[in-house]
């Protein structure tokens, strides 16, 4: 892989209630903002399952983001984001434990007003990913 | 799970949408990208899908191609996913086999890089597609309602939902706990900021509730279980024995001149007695007595002097308990207050001493149909008050008790004390306060009021001992006052703690009516700003104190609003819902109770030892789907499946 | 004879699949009537030569992870040789225990085992270890070779070994297997638990408790105790000999058939599920800190499955592995 021409690859799961509609309101208002994120729009980031993020990053995503609303009372259906918080809590820990940095999974609160956060959490996070690198490079282990 | 049985054969609308799309994104690459995506069997472009003729090319294709599935790749659904289901629509396809790809929001408006934008918008097409390919062609989720509601609770709150209701045509059935609606309000002496009598403007009211047509009223009784949904409940209210024949009581009263048993009165809070049959005041309605079996003597030793002196023989003590079944479209829940048990609050020796009391109990005190005839007399030996203590934020704002402020305590106080005030010429009056709260329309004014044109002292500061100086008999308060710095000792022959509200709300009902509450027991409402009066428990209703602290007029206008709300459901014939909803495969599912834990609206429940969702209750967000072990769950159009592969679609 | 043969072999095990089948007197009892048992080092005199130079093998049961390159030989050999593999035990059908080992590489296993001996030789410095075999990525039979039949259990309870059994015999009559089968049931502990609440009411696992910290009641739910109970993501078929006893489920029967992920599993379900009454109160920061009190992730999530895990997966394919899947 030419680490030059290398482009970080990051899926952000954004509810539609929330995060989705900065995300409308942030073309509409014309905020540029790094093409590496592709969003996938779920009705409730507590739709986000584990499984789904761990399938990201088998297929060639550097770096995955979850945005609901803000906690406590935000979300649309009650508390699906203090679901999404645990899972995504869990999960990180459990890539760390697996050997994957767990900084490639983040958790945010955008709320629906909120489209210059999520302009600037795309644009950190794709910058965090890119020092961080690609996710296949990395050797470690190897037969005694 | 739910796959349309015939091979997708999708067709892609690429919008140019003028040049904010076709300016950044090659509208012509993504089409020919879109052509080689499996399944797509036509994809073209127009320069504004969404006008009549960008439709039309879409309708056409669908019928010449025989399309059963359509991506427009455009704006957001918020803005055309109607324009282009009506279109599809039209054609006689199914609105739900429709999907947009974002390009323009996502896309075109917020890169620069045309190369990316591009590439990007062709992920986006990509993962519709696939969506798309496995959406079901659905119907929305029809329920018939039953034109009638439940109010549970008889107080002003209650008797305002059922007045609006029953005024509006929809049948009510009104469920009071005590033998008597009125509530709280009724023991009031005057109202604040106008002192308008209370029963003056209550009473009225609760019989205009007795009388109406469409109002059914069960007092001395409770629901004890809920069960259905929206538009559908299916309510049991347990009727206790009145042991009085409603509609032959004269309430001449000779009943409760021979009883031999006395007890302290509920509706004065113990500042009197009442009999063993007794009518809680002479306004009740029902307007009948009622015998409160614990206390009677009939059933321990045969006692029946009230019968033997009813001239319409009304007393019946062979009345039993009923068990009522309603079946009823809407709940209000407008189970009112009581105050916080005063006894709790140490310093103040409520309990102790007969002369430190509650403000319902000065209500009683100051009220014309109550124990002391509106003469304002210490409870312990009948003498005239010539002062009079309140002490505000009793047990409120204090973590050891009540953590929140009630709101109407400071008005009801001031209330309190220009009444005093009046009645008695040279009567002293203390207000120790730590804020004032009155925010409401002429609240302020009439705090002012009282300070300044009826001279009640107000002194900031708390109370840390309330006593009687065995010596004098006075009861004796002691107070810090903070704006002059000094420790102050008022002697008085009456102190008043102007306690909190605690909701009463039982844990049970709530539980039944799946309704959530806070720490405190108030009743969560759906939303605190948008939504105040519905809980997430579509069909159920919340006003009045129940909900949380508030004065009546507050009350009266949540109670309204609840009302309305009530009937925007009870009017139409059906309860229309969008599909969109979680499934559960009985077959997988292995009864492990995970799902009926997450579920936000109480939307799943286990019969016959496995999950089921009820449609009318869900609202689609899937976290069920997400927390089933067995993956059971599936949520329609919105499949782990196809979320898999619109992963696989972007990433790859 | 021709009565078909059977092979017992070894990849890395603990004995105790030898011990459960030992002890399933039916099985062994009928294993012995119909089939020639051919090599079961543990119980036959015979040796590793005297297997590899059987003209054909009928059923091979494979006991053990494939921790080594010999134990990957031996698995590819047998799976051409045989007509019918079977994974017997845990380890070899979901990785086992020894599998919570795979995230730590062979050199660094070495090396903790080189400073961990101890001797009182006056040469301290200098630990001489016998001739090991090569180790290779640690991973489950099938994820090596495809397997006709999956009897799970840490070991095997004797139910299981004897279904196991009869099963085996209806191939040999002729019936076509439809692999993988696994022995067990395809639904989860919780659909037969003698601790499921007669109303069914909803579950609430109000905090997380380790075993120590709680008197664990005998009949109630043990996630509503705070116990986390691998119940819900295990399949059932062990007559929950573990829950009678007072223990909760650890998941050695395996996932449900519709996933292989527990731990991803059990993160999206019963802890999401965790303190759901309080989450308004608690915020982030009091939940994370009960959900801290999970201190042993592996252990707990995966303590037989990690090797069949997504999460390892992906880590071997990160690794550039040629095991990756």
């Amino acid at each position: 892989m030419n680490l030059d021409s290398w482009e970080p690859k990051i899926v952000a799961f954004l509810c539609k209630w929330c995060s989705g509609a900065a995300a409308e309101l942030a073309g509409v208002s014309r905020l540029l903002y790094s093409p590496n994120v592709i969003p996938i729009i779920v009705p409730c980031s507590g739709r986000v399952d584990p499984d789904l993020i761990v399938e990201a990053f088998m297929n060639g995503a550097d770096g995955v983001i979850v945005a609901g609303c803000h906690t406590p009372s935000d979300c649309h259906y009650i508390a699906g984001n203090f679901k999404a918080f645990k899972r995504v809590y869990m999960l990180k820990k459990l890539l760390s434990d697996f050997g994957i940095e767990p900084e490639r999974l983040k958790l945010e609160w955008v709320s629906a007003v909120e489209s210059q956060k999520l302009k600037t959490l795309f644009d950190e996070f794709t910058s965090t990913i890119r020092k961080l690198g690609p996710l296949r490079v990395k050797i470690r282990g190897g037969s005694v | 799970m739910c796959l349309s049985s015939e091979e997708p054969r999708i067709g892609v609308f690429v919008c140019h949408c003028g040049l904010n799309i076709a300016g950044v994104v090659d509208v012509k690459k993504v089409v020919e990208e879109a052509k080689r995506l499996p399944h797509v069997v036509h994809a073209e472009d127009y320069i504004y899908m969404c006008s009549a003729p960008g439709q039309e090319l879409i309708k056409k294709a669908i019928l010449e191609k025989k399309l059963n599935a359509v991506v427009v790749a455009a704006c957001t659904p918020t803005m055309h996913y109607e324009t282009f289901a009506r279109a599809i629509e039209a054609v006689g396809l199914n609105r739900y086999r429709l999907e947009m790809a974002v390009i323009r929001e996502f896309s075109s408006w917020v890169h620069t890089d045309k190369k990316k934008a591009t590439e990007k918008a062709i992920k986006l097409v990509k993962a519709a597609v696939v969506k798309v390919a496995d959406n079901s062609p659905l119907e929305p989720v029809k329920s018939r309602t039953v034109r009638k509601a439940l109010v549970i609770g008889g107080g002003i709150a209650g008797i305002t939902v059922a007045l609006d209701l029953a005024n509006a045509g929809i049948p009510v059935i009104l469920v009071e706990k005590t033998p008597t609606i009125g509530g709280k309000m009724a023991m009031l002496s005057e109202t604040f900021p106008t002192l308008d009598c209370a029963q003056c403007i209550l009473t009225p009211k609760m019989a205009e509730v007795a009388r109406h047509p469409l109002i059914k009223i069960y007092t001395n009784s409770e629901v004890v279980d809920v069960s259905g949904f929206v538009g559908n409940f299916k309510v049991k209210i347990l009727q206790r024995a009145r042991y009085v024949k409603i509609g032959d009581c004269r309430l001449c009263g000779f009943c409760e001149r021979v009883c031999p048993v006395k007890v302290p009165s509920e509706f004065n809070r113990g500042l009197s007695d009442r009999k063993a049959i007794y009518i809680p005041f002479p306004q009740a309605i029902p307007p009948a007595y009622v015998i409160d079996k614990a206390n009677c003597r009939h059933w321990v030793d045969g006692c029946d002097k009230c019968l033997r002196v009813c001239p319409t023989k009304a007393i019946d003590f062979n009345d039993e308990d009923k068990l009522v079944e309603e079946e009823v479209g809407v709940i209000i829940v407008a189970t009112g207050y009581d105050l916080y048990p005063a006894e709790r609050l140490k310093e103040y020796s409520y309990g102790l001493y007969r002369d430190v009391i509650d403000s319902l109990q000065f209500e009683r005190i100051l009220s014309a149909g109550g124990p002391t005839k509106g003469l304002i007399l210490r409870p312990s030996d009948g003498k005239p008050v010539k002062r009079v203590v309140f002490i505000q934020c009793a047990g409120s704002r204090d973590i050891n008790h009540l953590e929140y402020c009630s709101k109407i305590c400071c008005m009801y106080t001031a209330k309190h004390a220009l009444i005093f005030k009046e009645r008695v010429p040279g009567g002293e009056a203390y207000v120790f306060y730590i804020d004032i709260r009155a925010a409401g329309k002429g609240y302020e004014e009439f705090i002012k009021r009282v300070q300044e044109e009826f001279q009640v002292n107000y002194i900031r500061g708390r109370v840390n001992r309330v006593y009687r100086d065995p010596k004098t008999g006075d009861m004796v308060v002691v107070g810090f006052d903070t704006l002059t710095g000094q420790l102050l000792t008022v002697k008085a022959d009456l102190v008043v703690l102007a306690t909190g509200l605690v909701p009463q709300l039982p844990y049970e009902l709530a539980s039944k009516l799946k309704i959530p509450f806070d720490k405190y027991g108030f009743v969560q409402e759906a939303h605190p700003k948008l939504r105040p009066v519905e809980t997430v428990t579509s069909g159920v209703f919340v006003c009045g104190v129940a909900h949380g602290p508030k004065d009546i007029a507050e009350t009266v206008a949540q109670a309204s609003a609840a009302a309305a709300k009530a009937m925007e459901l009870l009017y139409s014939e059906y309860i229309v819902k969008e599909p969109l909803v979680a499934v559960v495969d009985r077959d997988l599912c292995s009864g492990c109770r995970v799902c009926i834990g997450i579920c936000p609206y109480g939307a799943l429940e286990l019969v016959e030892g496995k999950a089921k969702v009820n449609e009318l209750l869900c609202e689609g967000c899937g976290a069920c789907v997400v927390a089933c072990p067995s993956r059971a769950i599936e949520l329609r159009n919105y499949s782990t499946k196809q979320l898999l592969e619109m992963v696989k679609a972007v990433v790859k | 004879m021709n009565k078909p043969n059977i092979v017992i072999v070894h990849g890395a095990i603990c004995g105790g699949c030898d011990v459960a089948l030992a002890n399933s007197e039916e099985a062994i009892s009928k294993i012995l009537e119909n089939l020639d048992l051919a090599y079961w080092s543990v119980a036959v005199d015979s040796r590793l030569s005297d297997l590899k130079s059987l003209g054909k093998i009928d059923v091979a049961v494979f006991m053990g992870g494939v921790r080594t390159s010999e134990d990957e030989e031996l698995a590819k050999w047998l799976r051409e040789k045989s007509k019918i593999l079977v994974a017997f035990g845990s380890c070899s059908a979901y990785g086992g225990i020894p599998g919570l080992a795979a995230l730590t590489s062979p050199i660094e296993l070495i090396n903790l085992v080189k400073s961990t001996i101890t001797t009182s030789s006056q040469y301290k410095s200098i630990i001489e270890l016998p001739k090991l075999p090569e180790l290779s990525t640690y991973r489950a039979l099938p994820h090596v070779v495809n397997v006709d039949i999956v009897v799970p259990g840490c070991p095997p309870p004797i139910k299981v070994v004897n279904e196991f059994v009869n099963v085996l015999l209806k191939y040999i009559a002729g019936e076509e297997p439809i692999g993988p089968l696994v022995i067990a049931g395809s639904k989860a502990q919780c659909e037969t638990c003698p601790r499921k609440p007669k109303d069914l009411s909803k579950l609430q696992i109000p905090s997380i408790k380790r075993i120590y910290e709680a008197k664990i009641e005998e009949n109630r739910c043990f996630l509503e105790q705070g116990i986390l109970c691998l119940g819900p993501v295990t399949r059932e078929g062990c007559e929950h000999s573990c829950i009678n006893v007072n223990m909760p489920c650890t998941g050695c029967f395996g996932p449900l058939p519709g996933f292989e992920d527990v731990g991803l599993r059990y993160i999206a379900g019963i802890l999401a599920l965790v303190a759901v009454e309080r989450e308004k109160e608690l915020m982030e920061q009091g939940l994370a800190k009960i959900l801290d009190k999970l201190v042993d992730r592996l252990g707990v999530l995966y303590r037989y499955t990690l090797p069949r895990s997504r999460l390892y997966m992906l880590k071997l394919s990160l690794e550039g592995s040629e095991y990756a899947r």
